[in-house]
């Protein structure tokens, strides 16, 4: 009996001691040669279990994007499974140094440790565990981290799209929310540009001959932040605003920027028609409105409700709920759902504090959790 | 008293002089002459942020004072605004007199008169500053050198103030014309006349605010709903604040910059807005400023925060600013001229001293038209009549 115990376990003190190394290199998304130090690492542990690694360099100032084959990847052929991570985070340099990597009770703190270093870690961890085991998956897996999530993955937008063209299934290593859910609906994100031309005017000779182009905006602004509804899920935020050359002068011009979050194709649609259409209140102003779709929304769709349900009665073998959620915030998983492949986003660690230094995991889901991702590579097919 | 000697490098006349001017060869009121003297001013430019400008229009401002024999102080200037100049003339001792309040800064930058270059079409001379307002300054020193060539005084002692930065509000000199003001009978001032010469016997009061909204900052794709748009609210304000307007009343406002928020997927924490109000009287002023600096959040979860004052107190045509207007029209019509006056928005240096009571007149510049754009002139025309005035305001004040 004594051999049976040195079987490989999902251990989370190896899991952590895991994420922290890769946590200790801090990787902001605008230093790509940082992002690339995480990337090297990352390389190197998937070399170490036998998965065949491939780098595409970076460009405007971005890491590389890295991508990790399942050593078993050659010999079943078809659409496999992808999971996506990505190795930069909103942090700058030296945050560690105040958030520094520490555990208090459950709560294990540091710079991206939640967002999404832990997750990434248990995608490697899974395929480790996995192999350790003398086991494989039934589908191919491909792992693709990329370095510039937080700023919207411009320059790896395509080669996710690409990718996830080729996958069956995504799964998304994003940090899971409010106890655990995982994510399977992510709103659309519209963004807008609205510049508003009036007539300037001396404010005390002249004030009636002028027309106000922050009067106007002032308006416009109300009607756009009028259109959030949370019953519906819209949201509209006017997050940047300016104007006017002096306090004596009748403004001629105004600006302001929008981001609107829609749930689906069809609100998208109307909201973003309704902003484009907007029309002066004063008939002596002119408004210009730029801009558009973002990110199409990620809708829970059969196949993707059909995916949940799976992940949930392998976590409910492991002893955890999988309850999952639909957020405003945008993901990857976005552009994959998008391309209508199944994709499942939020089955990273558990924990808050995302984009905050008061950013953690919680100890306590990293078993469990791992657990979840080694279950759904054995059994996705 | 010496004849009058022609400043060398002025003009001759283009006219020949008659017989009897010939013989009399009495000092007279010389439009070329003055036009040439203004060009000179207008040479100089002189913004208000540009103290070095200031002070070489200072310079050639105090070289004609002591020309003319007037005791002469510069009040050194501060904050990066070029000096004062003070004259007194020689007679008239400690008695209230007459204060002549002058600006010699433009709002013009180094740089416009290349644009707007000093030349004469027709009837029309412009000019940056020509009109608001070294051509009123100039005329009102041209007129008192006009009396001591005569050999004459005026009745009442005059005081001349030249200010440095009164485009920006006067945050020096205000103190200066203030205490000035309280040592005179009367205040002219020399600001441009308009609507085809109308003097200014009242202005608004000028109020500025700035207000400072303090909301929560959120994610606005996640977190929507935790955050409380500090844009959102002073969009509101706006709407209140410009909703005073009441042409009737004489009540403007008008919010002039706003800047807020950091990004655009970020709930805006903070939102700055300017203000500026005019405002007719003093009651009005009173209840307008409290019912700006009361104004409250729309949203208790924001912080509002409004700081600002009555900046320049309305100037309100009193009994003695009535009098003064008919003494000024009875000058005016020796001169030629019908005068009428009127009531402005916006704010200057007279409004400081007819707030403090002492009678004031204001707009007895030059006529003309463009103050502030690319297209100030004058009207050549309006040279002598308007000095001819001032003249006799000097001669019969008392």
């Amino acid at each position: 009996m004594a051999d049976t115990s040195n079987e490989p376990k999902v251990d989370a003190e190896e899991i952590l001691t895991g994420i922290v190394r890769w946590v200790e290199i801090e990787t902001p998304s605008h230093d790509g040669a940082a992002v690339n130090r995480l990337a090297d690492a990352i390389e190197r542990e998937f070399i170490e279990v036998g998965a065949k690694t491939e780098r595409i360099p970076g460009r405007d100032g971005f890491g590389d994007v890295l991508i990790a084959q399942a050593p078993w990847n050659g010999e079943a052929d078809g659409p496999g499974i992808m999971v996506l991570g990505h190795m930069d985070t909103v942090h700058p340099h030296g945050t560690i140094r105040r958030l520094t990597v520490r555990r208090e009770g459950d709560k294990v703190f540091g710079p991206g440790i939640y967002d999404m270093k832990g997750g990434d870690y248990l995608g490697f961890y899974g395929l480790r565990h996995l192999l350790r085991q003398g086991k494989r998956a039934k589908l191919p897996v491909t792992f693709l981290f990329v370095p510039e999530e937080e700023v919207g993955s411009p320059t790896s937008r395509a080669i996710i799209e690409r990718e996830g063209l080729k996958a069956k299934y995504v799964l998304c290593m994003e940090p899971g929310r409010d106890g655990g859910k995982v994510v399977t609906g992510r709103k659309g994100c519209a963004r807008f540009v609205v510049k508003v031309h009036g007539e300037p005017a001396h404010s005390g000779a002249r004030h009636e001959d002028g027309r106000s182009a922050i009067r106007e905006a002032a308006r416009q602004i109300l009607d756009i932040e009028a259109m959030t509804d949370y019953a519906t899920g819209v949201t509209t935020s006017v997050g940047l605003w300016g104007g006017g050359t002096g306090a004596n002068v009748v403004p001629e011009f105004s600006t302001f920027e929008v981001d609107v979050r829609l749930p689906d194709a069809a609100s998208a649609e109307a909201v973003c028609a309704r902003i484009a259409n907007l029309k002066s209140h004063d008939p002596d102003v002119t408004i210009e409105v730029t801009g558009g779709m973002n990110r199409p929304a990620y809708e829970k769709t059969p196949a993707i409700a059909a995916l949940h349900e799976h992940a949930r009665r392998l976590a409910a073998e492991i002893g955890i709920p999988l309850d999952d959620t639909f957020t405003g915030g945008f993901s990857d998983g976005n552009f994959t759902a998008a391309l209508g492949i199944p994709t499942l986003d939020g089955l990273g660690v558990d924990g808050a504090g995302a984009h905050t230094e008061e950013e953690h995991l919680y100890y306590s889901s990293l078993e469990p959790r791992a657990k979840l991702l080694i279950r759904l590579l054995e059994t996705l097919e | 008293m010496q004849p009058s000697v022609r400043p060398s490098g002025c003009p001759l006349p283009d006219r020949r002089p008659t017989m009897n001017e010939r013989s009399s060869n009495l000092p007279r009121i010389d439009a070329e002459e003055i036009l040439e003297g203004i060009r000179e001013w207008v040479a100089i430019e002189s913004p208000t942020s540009s103290a070095a400008g200031v002070n070489a229009m200072m310079d050639a401002a105090q070289e004609r004072l002591k020309a003319l024999n007037l005791g002469v102080e510069r009040i050194p200037g501060r904050d990066g605004y070029g000096d004062l100049v003070k004259a007194r003339t020689p007679w008239g001792g400690d008695e209230p007199g007459i204060l002549v309040l002058c600006h010699l800064d433009t709002v013009h930058p180094i740089g416009t008169l290349g644009r707007n270059s000093f030349r004469r079409e027709g009837d029309i001379v412009y000019g940056p500053g020509i009109y608001d307002m070294k051509g009123g300054a100039f005329i009102a020193l041209y007129a008192l050198q006009h009396l001591i060539r005569q050999g004459k005084e005026s009745r009442l002692p005059v005081t001349i103030l030249y200010v440095s930065e009164e485009e920006v509000g006067s945050p020096i000199s205000r103190a200066v014309i203030e205490a000035e003001a309280k040592k005179a009978k009367y205040v002219l001032v020399t600001e441009p006349a308009r609507e085809g010469g109308k003097i200014v016997t009242a202005r608004k009061g000028v109020a500025r605010f700035k207000m400072t909204a303090t909301g929560r900052p959120a994610h606005s794709g996640s977190r929507h709903q935790d955050g409380r748009s500090a844009i959102r609210e002073i969009a509101r304000q706006i709407l209140t604040i410009e909703g005073m307007t009441d042409y009737e009343r004489g009540v403007t406002t008008n919010c002039g910059m706003v800047s807020g928020g950091t990004a655009v997927n970020v709930v805006p924490a903070s939102c700055t807005v300017e203000i500026d109000a005019r405002l007719p009287d003093a009651e009005t002023a009173k209840e307008v400023v409290a019912a700006i600096l009361n104004l409250k959040p729309h949203d208790p979860d924001v912080e509002l925060v409004v700081e600002g004052e009555l900046n320049r107190p309305p100037f309100e045509k009193s009994e003695g600013i009535s009098a003064l207007l008919e003494h000024a029209r009875r000058c005016a019509a020796e001169a030629g001229i019908d005068l009428q006056d009127l009531k402005t928005g916006g704010g200057s240096d007279g409004n400081f001293t007819a707030a403090l009571g002492v009678p004031t007149l204001d707009g007895l510049g030059v006529d003309g038209k463009g103050g502030h754009t690319e297209y100030e002139q004058i009207y050549y025309s309006s040279l002598e009549p308007r000095t001819k005035m001032w003249v006799r305001l000097y001669e019969t004040l008392a």
